[in-house]
């Protein structure tokens, strides 16, 4: 039986730290906040190591860990804060090359920008978009659609094929 | 430009957002306390003993081991609240290509509450066990049926785990979770809370943690939890009323109790969000009833002059140094006013040492009774929940 060994995840987990860094910090808007959640996913990951039988499963395994620990941190500041409120705080925060989609995006409903992030950026498939949410490869797609049709609403004077 | 090529630029600005130069650090430490926490998991029903009282902390680990130091330390009236709840069946095996991780616990009590509860919790393990083989099966079926192989199968299992989580505990109460999952990637999960008054032999409910409004009390903190979940655009994972959402607690409302005595309600998955909300849980503050347990050491007496200037219905003081915003307040025989909090050296225009405020906010009271200041020139934040020393509340809107 595939197991995961303590060197292999190790070696998972600090070769893509940048990319778990990267999404969590698209959630939270702030790089202390951002490496909070990695580290407490990270933590999650190998605590529950034992629970993951499939090595093949284990990027969409982590994502789903780590996407949890964002939305748990995001519940705990007690709201979902735009781009903006945190621009006014103060926070650090490198403004994005394009800041219209990126921002469009983190306006969208909660579900419909975990599955964009997870799709465009990390460039998960839905299947395992389905795994890491814990729900259907319809609901993703239902999610997706919603998104990029909100998307296509708001960005004005802009041509989307 | 394309849709594609707007998600090309996106997801170049999203690839150059700097790395920070600790993250390595934080990785480590994340592994680190990963091992830490799965050898302490492993070690967990010893540990959470010893931490709560070390010197008996030998004798429970001789609990596990000899039958006759259980009876033993059963019979000792203060120990015997200790061993209240144990696991009595621990097992991990791989069968059928599940692999069982499983942890019941049991509550050993006197009492026809224990055993209720012990016949309860065995009942839904083994529904759930079935459930998870069934699932499995079903599974297997469907993939082979819809033109899937072996090769393509290759050697999955699914997990399947009974685990609990002991919330809160007092010499006559305790609450605690039973979470029994089941998945290999995305899980299945479910919980169920259980909240005993050993004491009394039976459970303890949110009548009597919150009083007789315990409803109206109850829904009122979740809507507003939910409310504030949103964002701007009043998006949020919670489903509205009409779509399924929260309407009303009710005799069947899952809750734990914290360690601090405040009531945490739990719903089921997607019953009131959507999945990634996950298991929504939402604690609920009573405006009257101080959490159970020993009471605080930085928490004041009432003062009577403040009884007095307020109209007698403040039950207690509770300075909150993390205030950052308005807070509503309710006080029986007066309207609902808003509390502007300051900082306690503000208002004096001095440093004061946190264990000072005691004695500064009674002295501020006695000022204002005596000082002819205007008499409703000061608030008082009432709050259950201890968090630090801090800050008076102070305010210049007048509501009583």
């Amino acid at each position: 039986m595939p197991t995961v060994t303590d060197n292999s995840l190790d070696s998972f987990l600090i070769e893509n730290q940048a990319r778990f860094y990267r999404l969590a910090y698209s959630y939270l808007k702030h790089p202390e906040d951002a490496m909070d959640a990695v580290q407490t996913a990270v933590c999650r990951a190998v605590e529950r190591q034992s629970g993951l039988r499939n090595p093949a499963s284990l990027r969409s395994w982590f994502y789903h860990i780590l996407v949890n620990v964002c939305l748990d941190a995001l519940r705990q500041r007690g709201r979902f804060v735009p781009l903006s409120e945190w621009e006014e705080a103060g926070r650090e925060d490198p403004p994005p090359a394009d800041e219209s989609i990126a921002r469009q995006i983190d306006r969208l409903p909660p579900a419909a920008a975990t599955v964009i992030r997870l799709r465009f950026y990390e460039e998960l498939s839905l299947k395992e978009i389905a795994a890491v949410t814990g729900c259907s490869v319809n609901t993703v797609k239902s999610r997706l659609y919603a998104g990029l049709k909100k998307l296509r609403q708001s960005m004005e004077g802009e041509e989307i094929e | 430009m394309n849709r594609f090529q707007h998600f090309s630029e996106a997801r170049a600005a999203y690839e150059n957002v700097p790395i920070p130069d600790g993250l390595e650090a934080r990785v480590q430490e994340g592994i680190r306390q990963g091992r830490a926490a799965r050898a302490l998991r492993q070690r967990r029903r010893v540990r959470r003993w010893a931490c709560a009282a070390a010197c008996f902390a030998a004798l429970f680990a001789g609990l596990n081991l000899s039958p006759a130091v259980a009876n033993a330390a059963a019979g000792v009236p203060v120990l015997g609240r200790l061993f209240q709840v144990l696991t009595v069946v621990r097992f991990e095996k791989s069968e059928d290509g599940i692999d069982y991780a499983v942890d019941v616990p049991a509550v050993d009590a006197e009492g026809d509450l224990a055993k209720t509860v012990n016949d309860m919790i065995q009942a839904k393990v083994d529904l759930h066990m079935e459930k998870a083989r069934q699932d499995w099966q079903d599974y297997q079926d469907a993939f082979f049926a819809t033109g899937g192989t072996e090769e393509e199968w290759g050697g999955r299992t699914m997990d399947v785990s009974v685990d609990y989580e002991i919330k809160s505990q007092t010499d006559t109460r305790v609450s605690f979770v039973v979470t029994m999952a089941e998945g290999w990637v995305a899980s299945f999960e479910e919980r169920y809370c259980y909240n005993l008054d050993l004491a009394e032999d039976r459970p303890v409910t949110l009548r009597d943690l919150l009083g007789e409004d315990w409803v109206s009390v109850s829904n009122a903190a979740i809507r507003r939890q939910i409310e504030e979940s949103g964002d701007e655009d009043g998006s949020t994972y919670f489903f509205t009323p009409e779509q399924g959402g929260f309407t009303t607690v009710d005799e069947g409302t899952a809750f734990y109790i914290r360690e601090d005595g405040v009531p945490v309600a739990v719903f089921p998955r997607y019953s009131i969000a959507a999945g990634a909300a996950g298991f929504p849980e939402f604690p609920v503050h009573s405006p009257r009833s101080p959490p159970p347990g020993p009471p605080h050491k930085n928490r004041p007496a009432p003062f009577s002059a403040a009884a007095g200037l307020c109209g007698s219905s403040i039950s207690q003081i509770v300075p909150d140094q993390n205030l950052q915003e308005l807070v509503p307040i309710h006080l029986a025989d007066q309207g609902t006013g808003l509390i502007m909090v300051g900082n306690i050296g503000g208002v004096l225009g001095e440093d004061v040492a946190h264990d000072l405020v005691d004695g500064v906010i009674s002295l501020l009271l006695q000022r204002l009774v005596h000082g002819q200041h205007d008499p409703v020139d000061l608030r008082i934040l009432i709050d259950d929940e201890i968090k630090f020393p801090g800050k008076v509340v102070h305010s210049r809107t007048t509501f009583l």
